[in-house]
């Protein structure tokens, strides 16, 4: 089962960010094949730098960042998203995410969607 | 590997289009359904809605005819023809 999850908003606005990251961890530690997209707003959750404390939170990104601890190693990110919002993503010459992301256009998208079982988009 | 997306929000979401494969589906649930009176608005196609969706916001007079409209059978029905559904909310 190939599950594919979409962070689709912005990070301590409230708890979707934090609700889709714990699901997938779920998923991940039973050891489903897992698949991360950070999409639209969801894409400031791999901002690096971030402080949760500031706000009484536990950090995103702190968690975010063990992600390849878990073997979720398949993180994309949507090109569209990312220029949108002024962030460069992860090439050579930049380093504007916490995690190696792969940057996706939309005939890529599909074809990622189309790859996986069961989505989820939160 | 076909998907059933499903939108719950009274506004089209671009990266609708950008995750959007041949053999798709867009299902109005919910406060989505307003969508489809807006005339400047175009959506994917095949489109469906929920009718009582529909109904509970007095929108079947002015419902446009090619937005077929399903009842809950018709939804699992939707549900059960594609490999897997995409929530939008």
């Amino acid at each position: 089962m190939r599950l594919l999850y979409i962070a689709a908003r912005a990070p301590y606005a409230d708890d979707r960010a934090q609700e889709l990251l714990d699901t997938l961890l779920v998923a991940a530690s039973f050891g489903a094949q897992v698949s991360v997209l950070f999409q639209d707003d969801g894409v400031w959750q791999l901002l690096p730098g971030q402080n949760g404390a500031a706000l009484g939170r536990k950090s995103l990104g702190a968690q975010l960042e063990a992600l390849p601890l878990f073997e979720v190693d398949h993180i994309y990110t949507d090109a569209v998203s990312l220029a949108e919002r002024g962030l460069a993503g992860n090439d050579q010459s930049s380093k504007d995410l916490l995690l190696p992301a792969q940057a996706l256009d939309a005939p890529a998208l599909a074809a990622l969607l189309a790859g996986h079982d069961q989505v989820i988009r939160l | 590997m076909s998907t059933l997306h499903i939108l719950y929000t009274a506004e089209l979401p671009p990266a609708l289009s950008r995750l959007w494969s041949e053999g798709d589906a867009l299902l109005l649930a919910g406060a989505a359904v307003t969508l489809a009176l807006q005339p400047a608005l175009t959506l994917p196609q095949p489109c469906l809605a929920l009718v009582d969706a529909v109904q509970a916001r007095g929108l079947s007079a002015r419902w446009p005819s090619a937005i077929a409209l399903l009842d809950a059978a018709g939804w699992v029905a939707l549900a059960v023809a594609h490999d897997k559904s995409l929530s939008w909310s």
